[in-house]
């Protein structure tokens, strides 16, 4: 075995990867060989200096290492937020919103009667127009509200008289009760369960 | 009866790197805050060596221990400071192909030039205030010796010496045989010695 085979021993018994028996071999070829010999002694020399220059290059700096701390707690903590609402005031916040977006929605509805605050009706002719409106689509007892102005509604109103081929025209700017036909009686389910008072604040 | 006082295993016994590992991934912090105690001089100053710029060198050791964290779990290595310095290793072989200008590895054309030092291109804060005096021909000796080195040689010495990796581990890293490296390290060792053989000589004769 030559010097540079050697060398790489000398290099393997550095590191701790040499076997027993490259070590035999090279521990009698450094008996023998003053340059090996020097090679080794050299690289512990190398190896000294390069160690005890390290210590005098810098270190990572303090923000690098909080950085690198807060990930690490941020790993097993993923569902940490750094702004997150307390549970009882998320769910005081989420019961408002859906009783906003209820009363919101229920005010302009066509559904069951409510317990609600009073629809307001912005047209005279609301009053007048509700029940007949009721009673030609057949609604069951409800509560309406209706907006628009004096011309709108008696568009509305003549139009569903002509679909329910009723020869009649409604008044509107008269404001007055239309002449029905005989046979336009609205059930009284119907006109009780609309709360007169309430339509005619606006009217 | 006077009874001695069962002194602390700690003092000791030292919990090995991959264990560490495994109580973080389990949920202990302060497991992972020991690995980053234990590595930090010879993780950083590794990646000084092959990176000639401060702020730089703060973000890939930032950048590797955000990756050691993110893949603990998938940890199967046989050892932990393999693995930790090849993610090391391979951060700063992707950083050099963005920004090859600031890269030590690929100035060495640019040193041959005359253009400019390696230690020219060096931060100040390079030196710490009180060895500043005693080290820094030493320093700049080291630096424009590595920087002497083909890239390949460089990386291999800086392996070796900085982060005391095994042969083994540095050829898997560089996707060689071991004989290789080995080959690598002697040309690199034979550059190091003749460049640095005169701050040998003056040391030897102040000693």
């Amino acid at each position: 075995m030559n010097c540079a085979d050697i060398e790489k021993l000398i290099l393997l018994q550095d590191s701790g990867e040499i076997s027993e028996d490259q070590e035999q071999e090279l521990i009698t070829h450094l008996n023998n060989c003053e340059i090996c010999c020097g090679n080794s002694s050299n690289l512990a020399s190398l190896r000294k200096t390069f160690t005890s220059e390290a210590r005098h290059l810098p270190e990572p700096s303090q923000k690098t290492f909080t950085i690198i701390r807060k990930a690490a707690k941020r790993h097993h903590n993923p569902k940490a937020r750094p702004f997150s609402i307390p549970w009882p005031l998320a769910l005081a916040l989420a019961t408002a919103a859906s009783l906003t977006l209820c009363l919101t929605t229920l005010r302009f509805s066509i559904g069951p009667s409510l317990n609600l605050p009073a629809p307001i009706v912005q047209n005279s002719h609301a009053i007048e127009i509700i029940p007949l409106i009721a009673y030609i689509t057949g609604t069951e007892p409800v509560q309406f509200t209706m907006e628009g102005d004096d011309a709108e509604l008696t568009v509305l109103a003549n139009e569903l008289l002509r679909l329910q081929d009723m020869a009649i025209e409604w008044p509107g700017d008269k404001m007055d009760t239309p002449t029905l036909p005989e046979d336009y009686q609205p059930t009284t389910l119907l006109w009780n369960n609309i709360p007169g008072p309430q339509f005619g604040r606006c009217g | 009866m006077h009874i001695e006082p069962v002194k602390e295993r700690s003092s000791t016994f030292e919990i090995s790197d991959e264990i560490l590992l495994g109580l973080y991934t389990k949920g202990d912090i302060k497991a992972l805050n020991e690995l980053i105690v234990r590595y930090k001089k010879p993780l950083y100053s590794f990646l000084w060596r092959l990176v000639a710029s401060g702020n730089e060198v703060d973000e890939l050791f930032q950048e590797t221990w955000l990756r050691v964290i993110q893949k603990s779990e998938s940890f199967e290595q046989y050892r932990f400071k393999g693995w930790i310095f090849k993610i090391a290793y391979n951060l700063v072989i992707d950083w050099s192909r963005t920004k090859r200008k600031n890269l030590s590895l690929d100035q060495t054309s640019e040193y041959a030039d005359g253009l400019q030092t390696l230690g020219d291109t060096l931060p100040a804060t390079g030196f710490s205030p009180d060895g500043q005096a005693a080290n820094a021909d030493l320093q700049i000796e080291i630096t424009q010796a590595l920087a002497s080195l083909p890239v390949e040689q460089r990386e291999v010495f800086v392996m070796r010496m900085e982060a005391d990796m095994s042969f083994k581990e540095i050829a898997e890293i560089q996707g060689i045989s071991i004989n290789t490296a080995l080959a690598r390290m002697q040309y690199a060792l034979t550059k190091m010695r003749k460049a640095l053989k005169p701050l040998h000589e003056n040391s030897e004769r102040t000693l």
